[in-house]
């Protein structure tokens, strides 16, 4: 058994080499941070941890920004731990290497606080392997006072059930000042546990409820009613509140400039700048645009300076800035051109990942050229058709897609990327096929401007319904469904330019009844992993069977999980936690989904999607441009917002063809037309 | 930009480095990012060859391979405009990573032939964690007591056989090190292309792969400089043909984990790099 950093040490020594990539667990990067662990002052030690290997985990920025956070404190320090791969996990088990930290190489265990992030389904059981390689009881309920606690935080969150029997607590929305929140309540009661060691872990977790946006799973309890349905879910404790708000920042705190640069390659392998959280487009299957909420931009000098800052201590060779909508950042164009002034002649290349067709200008294509060139462009459509982009709440012109691709290609990129979804609701065949035609479309637009050179991606995805948003309440397409779609699509799109991509169906449904499941998912995420199930997001590794056989040994229904289309009034199993949007708002968007309504972006018209009702002192506290929601009080102004409003119109003066096809006003895009040609003509 | 900077010449820097035990399991891929880096960092003019995609003018005498520490590695890299080598190896000093020190900077002639065309050998030290080898010497010795040791090896998918004995130049038993943890052995070989001796291979030709160890490149020699000349001139020197036997089957392993996308047959490959930036474009799109 190794249980010192020296003992540690010396275990690897002796099995690094033997293992793949021995890199991922060395640590030692430019700007990773050691502390002294016998400093006195010291009052909390905190592991971050990221559920997925090295490659993947090392480009995260939220653990980043809290790595950052928590070591500019001298009396905390923070460390990073990630999952080892397969054969290092066989070799830790084999030599009794316990999981460690990689900057001081101290075994989970010895910290106080285990913090994990939770970004989606499937690094779940990842977080099991984890915690077991660390020695450590798997369930809340198992675990004495003396253990870390263990938390959780990010995305996945927002549906907490399914891993809420492995968390002592689970931070619900942005943890740059919740995650203060925490370490100071651990902190007290291990100061007080010293005087009085009768203090329970029970009694910690009462005393972690009281902070805003901390959900304690333990401290509910859920029954169901004979149907399977939730009956409700309640407090069990006072401290306890019945539903758990979300915890937001007023502003964007000061961006990571003294990222860890890594030494092997990451999956983002770049300097990550966020300019904007949040997004005000609305699309209706986007979890994302839902509980990142409200939009938050980050000034221009900020960003400009932390480019600065980035160069001089990581030298990265490329900067990403990050948004959900990156070219709907006010400043975008600004910022390109500055940067490519500045920089350009240093060969530092730009990402602007979620490039919008209706914001991105040929002045910003213009600008991107000038920068170390990237082989092309990414857009997501999600949808090939008319009809079913006003489903989905995207209403992006096809012709402004094919004119788009017309100026890429013209510059000299050879490849765009298209992303799409199918299996969204009311969606046909010819949807599908649409799919495929709108892909060759843009390849003969490419190969009139270049040839053959021309080439395009295709990544297509199977809608999964996330909760907060306005599809929670419908179904996941049925695999064989799923499976005839990508039939047509290959048969659509056989052309050697055409590289097609679509994710396995069998990964899609483990995403789906693990970000829709209950409480007694718990169970069986346990029970998969204990059958074999890690590494889930890995092909390889993924092992349907032991999902399958869980769910049987535990008589439970996967199919009711997944194919049910959810009453409205169905007490659902994250309702007990809010992103911040009212009930009503998510009402509405899913009426309109059927009844072919589309809503704007909401710079120009707020849909009272819940925010500003629920965070109304933050939107005072905050300045009237530092955000995107309208600023409240008297005199002020909406500040004026630059973009194209999608023509809408509602019942009253809809054509007399259509007049009163609906019982309640809905607003609809009117037939046929798009954002920019509406805007030629008017 | 004034005439003075557009007319001057870009200046070549020849840097002599140690990579240390912290840094072994990076890969030679890994190492060149890393000093792209650190001279971005220094905010120097390093020189970018013309491309779409412009690599910066950087060349390796000989890539260290993963597991490997080495006390003399030798990089040449090019600024766009001269600076004063002071000031250059202060500025790089300020920037490395921890784990790399500079042993030596000097400037050479632009067209100076490319390091990697005039080495030699290497010297190396296998140093295996132990306190004590009793067999040691034996080993040594039965090793150099062979005129032929066939190896296999994969490269480019293709398996082939190669003799290991006639590259290594110079094998001893060193005896326990001063700190009394390892027990070395210094090794000396060949570099030459297609007939270059690996250490790994040499261990394993020992029996000793599966004890820990450490395997540390001490230093590289170069036919350009006499005196490293004058230390190979004893040994004969073969080429990849004397080594070489015949290719043994044409099987291509592939070794690549698969992801959870699938690639239709037909159409782009999607390759190693391309299947992260797909897992990544997921995350963040």
């Amino acid at each position: 058994m190794l249980d010192t950093p020296h003992q540690i040490t010396q275990g690897l020594n002796r099995v690094l080499p033997k293992v793949s990539v021995p890199a991922r667990y060395t640590g030692g990067e430019l700007n990773s941070i050691a502390k002294d662990w016998s400093n006195l002052q010291l009052r909390s030690r905190v592991v971050l941890a990221f559920p997925d290997i090295y490659e993947l985990g090392g480009s995260n920025l939220g653990l980043m920004i809290l790595y950052d956070l928590i070591n500019k404190r001298p009396d905390l320090l923070a460390e990073r731990v990630y999952c080892p791969w397969s054969d290092f996990e066989e070799v830790m088990r084999q030599e009794e290497i316990p999981l460690f930290s990689l900057e001081t190489r101290h075994p989970l265990a010895d910290f106080d606080i285990l913090a994990f992030s939770l970004p989606y389904e499937q690094l779940y059981t990842n977080v099991l392997t984890m915690l077991d390689l660390a020695r450590l009881p798997l369930r809340a309920m198992d675990r004495n006072a003396d253990c870390p606690l263990i938390l959780a935080g990010g995305s996945g969150c927002y549906n907490p059930e399914p891993m809420s029997a492995f968390f002592d607590a689970m931070v619900i929305g942005e943890g740059e000042e919740a995650i203060f929140d925490v370490i100071e309540v651990h902190a007290a009661w291990q100061t007080e546990r010293k005087s009085n060691p009768g203090l329970s872990r029970f009694d910690l977790w009462r005393r972690l409820a009281c902070i805003p946006g901390v959900y304690v799973p333990a401290l509910y309890e859920v029954t169901y009613q004979t149907d399977g349905c939730i009956e409700r879910v309640a407090p069990i404790v006072p401290e306890a509140p019945a539903e758990v708000m979300k915890r937001i920042v007023k502003t964007l705190p000061p961006p990571v400039t003294r990222f860890i640069v890594p030494y092997i390659d990451t999956v983002h392998n770049r300097a990550a700048i966020e300019i904007m959280r949040g997004c005000t487009r609305g699309c209706r299957f986007c979890q994302a645009g839902m509980i990142y909420r409200p939009v938050r931009e980050r000034p221009l000098a900020e960003v400009l300076q932390a480019v600065d800052d980035m160069i001089e201590h990581c030298g990265f060779e490329e900067v990403s800035f990050l948004s959900l909508s990156s070219s709907d950042y006010t400043y975008v164009e600004e910022l390109v051109r500055r940067i490519v002034e500045k920089h350009g002649h240093a060969k530092l290349s730009i990402g602007l990942p979620s490039l919008r067709i209706e914001s991105f200008s040929v002045g910003l294509m213009d600008l991107l050229e000038k920068g170390r060139r990237r082989s092309g462009f990414t857009f997501a459509p999600e949808a090939a058709t008319d009809r079913l982009r006003d489903v989905i709440n995207k209403p992006i012109a096809s012709q402004d897609l094919l004119a788009t691709a017309a100026e890429v290609y013209r510059r000299g990129w050879t490849t765009i990327k298209m992303y799409f979804m199918i299996g969204h609701p009311t969606q046909t065949d010819a949807d599908v096929e649409a799919i495929a035609q709108l892909v060759q479309q843009v390849l003969q637009v490419g190969r009139a401007h270049i040839g053959r050179k021309a080439k395009v991606r295709v990544g297509v995805s199977t809608l999964v319904p996330k909760p907060h948003t306005p599809f929670q309440w419908v179904p996941l397409e049925r695999t064989d469904q799923i499976d005839r779609h990508v039939k047509i699509l290959q048969e659509g799109l056989r052309d050697r330019s055409i590289a097609f991509t679509w994710n396995e169906p069998r990964e899609t449904v483990m995403e789906a009844f693990l970000t829709r499941g209950d409480r007694r998912m718990s169970d069986v995420v346990e029970r998969a992993w204990e059958l074999g199930a890690k590494l889930d997001a890995w092909g390889e590794h993924y092992q349907f069977e032991s999902w399958r056989q869980a769910f049987d040994e535990l008589g439970l229904d996967m199919d009711w999980y997944l194919y049910r289309n959810r009453d409205l009034d169905e007490m659902l199993p994250w309702d007990h936690i809010s992103a911040g949007l009212h009930k009503e708002f998510l009402h509405e968007e899913y009426r309109n989904t059927f009844l072919g309504g589309v809503v704007d972006d909401c710079r120009e018209h707020c849909f009272s999607c819940g925010i500003l009702g629920n965070f109304k002192e933050e939107r005072r506290e905050a300045a009237d441009d530092a955000w995107r929601c309208p600023p409240l009080g008297q005199g002020r102004n909406r500040q004026p917002v630059d973009i194209v409003p999608v023509p809408l119109y509602f019942n009253e003066d809809m054509a007399p063809d259509r007049q009163g096809q609906f019982p309640m006003r809905v607003p609809q895009r009117r037939e046929g037309t798009v954002v920019r040609t509406m805007t030629a003509t008017t | 930009m004034s005439l003075t900077e557009r007319g001057a010449d870009p200046q070549r820097l020849r840097l002599t480095y140690a990579r240390g035990e912290s840094l072994r399991f990076i890969s030679h891929q890994d190492e060149f990012r890393m000093w792209e880096r650190t001279i971005r960092r220094t905010q120097m003019p390093l020189a970018y060859k013309q491309g779409f995609n412009p690599q910066p003018h950087m060349q390796f005498a000989a890539p260290l391979g993963v597991g490997f520490s080495g006390g003399r590695e030798l990089m040449d890299f090019r600024l766009e405009r001269p600076l004063p080598e002071a000031e250059v190896a202060e500025r790089l000093t300020q920037a490395l990573v921890p784990g790399v020190n500079i042993v030596h900077l000097q400037t050479v002639e632009l067209r100076a032939t490319p390091l990697q065309a005039t080495l030699l050998g290497a010297d190396y030290t296998l140093l295996i964690q132990t306190p004590v080898l009793p067999d040691g010497r034996r080993r040594v010795k039965d090793f150099l007591a062979r005129t032929e040791i066939w190896r296999t090896r994969q490269r480019k998918g293709h398996t082939y056989h190669y003799n290991l004995r006639p590259v290594i130049h110079e094998l001893s038993y060193g005896g326990p090190t001063a700190d009394g943890r390892h027990v070395a052995f210094p090794l000396r070989v060949q570099m030459l292309a297609g007939a270059t001796g690996r250490p790994d291979e040499v261990l394993a030709e020992l029996g000793l792969t599966d004890l820990p160890h450490l395997l540390h490149r001490d230093r590289l020699y170069f036919s350009s400089q006499a005196e490293d000349a004058a230390v190979f001139a004893p040994y004969t020197l073969v080429q990849q043909s004397d080594i070489a036997a015949p290719a043994v089957g044409q099987a291509r392993h592939k070794t690549r984990p698969r992801t959870r996308r699938h690639t239709q047959g037909k159409g782009l490959s999607v390759d190693s790099p391309q299947d992260f930036g797909n897992k990544a474009a997921d995350e963040f799109r």
